[in-house]
């Protein structure tokens, strides 16, 4: 498959952002978790961190906070991704479908703007040692095998993406 | 217990192969990678080598039998009654009846030929001077004996005696010459005639404790197997007379008339084990013509129906059980199976798994499976692990040398990863193919 090309979020609209929302890949993978060797995106690679705008939206509603994915992509050709990153799992075996059937919902319920189409993938990212290939496997059929959800280390995450 | 290596080079897709046969051994690898190509050889160098001594006998006894089978023919042309002929007939059936036994047998096959051939000489002679030139060439000729002078010769039979004993003792000659040298030619005419291979190998080498039992000149014999057991597919339980060789040697050691076989502790409790799988075990009737015939039997409820017709999945658990009662499933034997994970549902590839770890722990038999399921190969891996065997459990994965369509095989030890990049490939594929990506 082609690789894809990161693109700056600044042109999507989504409920409740604002510019700080905006932060670039590596703090936020660092935040996340992941190490310094798996971390290969710089700041010029910007993301919406949507964690934050969760938190934001919860308290303007007076409502619970909804569980969405961490990050949100904009890559070429006016698509998104969406990232969640489980740097810290020590095991793939906690990982629920129903919660990340429900991230993608709830992320995708952020998204104001009607040009930007979601690019079918959710990401959900690991440490390269707890997620390898029998892990992976595991996942996917965990998972019916479904296309959009796809388990991947953070190095491999950054091969799909254009130098 | 003693320890196998096994080698291929340059065969067909195969670049390398180099593999230790010393518990269970796993080959993945993509299709067309020559992972049937290498457990369809072990088979023939197991079987091959083992039964080399028994395959010789039964040349030799063919050889004498049809010639006494030619004295029957020819001796149609002046027999008096049929009964004579019989007689013949007889001789040569009592000769291709006697089992290899030692190589004193090859004396008692002999002395049946030699005295059959007196009898026929005797008769002939009798009936010599009846008869015309021309019937005398005709049978001479068909006799593949000398070229027949006109006028009367007295000498003929007695010439023909001579050469005929000569023929026999010699023919004994080169029976014990065969089974002392054991030449390597004897080997891949059987792979051609029986089992329709058409070339060979550029290089195949087996060693058992690190001797080389396949040299340019020799084929070795094996002292710690006895047996191998190659199953492609449980489908050839469906059949009952087949044109597939490995089909029909496999349904002759399921249906063994042999009615006394004793067979261990260790064996009694694997087959209680798949009893509680299958829920069911699989029993023999005999057919209306003394034949037998396999059923399966279910405890639930006294079901009882021809194993042929049974679920795909009861018959790759009945092929273990049956094999496992008729004593063939030894610390002696090697078991290849093909794709052992074909036709059963998940958790029965897991319950089979563990089987396949628990026969080469318990038994000992030694196992090579060609797989491509991710369950089979992770259960293979833990369960050896939980039940201490990981150390004689091997894994290997067909590796393609560049662009070209030839693979050699990696020894990955106990490490299934790599196995596991090559099962994912068909996640990559779903996403490209199920997903709209614009």
């Amino acid at each position: 498959m082609a690789k894809y090309k990161i693109k700056s979020p600044s042109a999507i609209q989504l409920k409740g952002m604002v510019a700080a929302d905006i932060r670039g890949l590596y703090s936020l993978f660092k935040q996340e978790g992941c190490i310094e060797s798996e971390n290969k995106f710089t700041d010029d690679d910007k993301a919406v961190f949507l964690d934050d705008i969760q938190t934001r939206l919860a308290q303007k509603n007076k409502t619970d906070k909804q569980a969405s994915a961490d990050m949100l992509l904009c890559i070429d050709k006016n698509k998104y991704l969406l990232i969640d990153a489980k740097f810290n799992s020590k095991s793939v075996r906690n990982i629920d479908p129903k919660e990340l059937s429900d991230k993608l919902t709830s992320s995708r319920s952020l998204v104001l703007s009607d040009d930007f189409y979601f690019g079918n993938a959710f990401y959900v990212l690991f440490k390269s040692q707890v997620i390898n290939p029998s892990q992976q496997n595991r996942l996917k059929r965990e998972f019916q095998n479904k296309p959009q959800f796809r388990f991947m280390n953070a190095l491999q995450f950054r091969e799909l993406f254009e130098k | 217990m003693s320890n196998y290596r096994y080698q291929i080079e340059q065969y067909h897709s195969i670049e390398k192969a180099d593999i230790a046969i010393n518990g269970i051994t796993v080959l993945a690898g993509v299709n067309g990678a020559g992972k049937s190509t290498l457990s369809r050889w072990l088979y023939y160098i197991v079987n091959i080598s083992t039964i080399y001594d028994t395959n010789r006998f039964e040349e030799y006894q063919q050889n004498l039998g049809n010639e006494i089978r030619q004295y029957a023919t020819a001796k149609k042309e002046f027999a008096e009654s049929n009964d004579e002929v019989d007689m013949l007939s007889k001789a040569r059936k009592s000769i291709l009846d006697i089992n290899y036994n030692g190589i004193e047998t090859a004396d008692e096959v002999l002395s049946i030929y030699m005295a059959a051939t007196k009898q026929f000489c005797e008769e002939w002679k009798k009936v010599l001077p009846t008869m015309n030139h021309n019937a005398l060439t005709r049978i001479s000729n068909f006799l593949h004996f000398e070229k027949i002078s006109n006028g009367s010769d007295d000498t003929l039979i007695e010439r023909f005696l001579e050469e005929r004993m000569k023929k026999g003792t010699s023919e004994k000659e080169s029976f014990f010459l065969a089974i002392k040298k054991r030449p390597i030619e004897k080997f891949f005419e059987k792979t051609r005639k029986t089992y329709h291979e058409t070339d060979r190998p550029n290089s195949i080498s087996f060693q058992e404790d690190g001797v080389e039992i396949i040299t340019d000149k020799k084929i070795g014999s094996l002292l710690g197997l006895d047996d191998a057991i190659y199953i492609d597919t449980p489908m050839a339980l469906s059949v009952t007379d087949s044109t597939n060789q490995f089909w029909n040697e496999l349904l002759f050691m399921l249906k063994n008339q042999d009615e006394n076989i004793d067979i261990s502790r260790e064996a009694k409790n694997m087959l209680k084990r798949i009893t509680l799988i299958t829920g069911g075990e699989v029993i023999e009737k005999k057919d209306v013509f003394g034949l037998k015939e396999l059923f399966y039997t279910r405890n639930s409820d006294n079901l009882t129906i021809k194993l042929e017709n049974a679920a795909t999945g009861i018959k790759t658990f009945a092929y273990i059980e049956q094999l496992l009662r008729k004593g063939y499933l030894t610390n002696r034997t090697v078991l290849i199976i093909d794709e052992p994970e074909a036709h059963l549902h998940p958790q029965w590839i897991v319950e089979f798994a563990r089987l396949l770890v628990l026969l080469n722990k318990e038994i000992g038999l030694k196992i090579m499976v060609a797989s491509h399921d991710p369950d089979m190969v992770s259960a293979i891996r833990y369960v050896s692990e939980a039940e201490g065997t990981l150390d004689y459990t091997n894994f290997y994965i067909a590796e393609q040398n560049g662009n070209s369509q030839t693979y050699t095989y990696k020894n990955l030890g106990n490490d299934i990863e790599p196995i596991f990049v090559s099962f994912n490939k068909s996640f990559e594929l779903i996403e490209k193919y199920g997903v709209d990506n614009g």
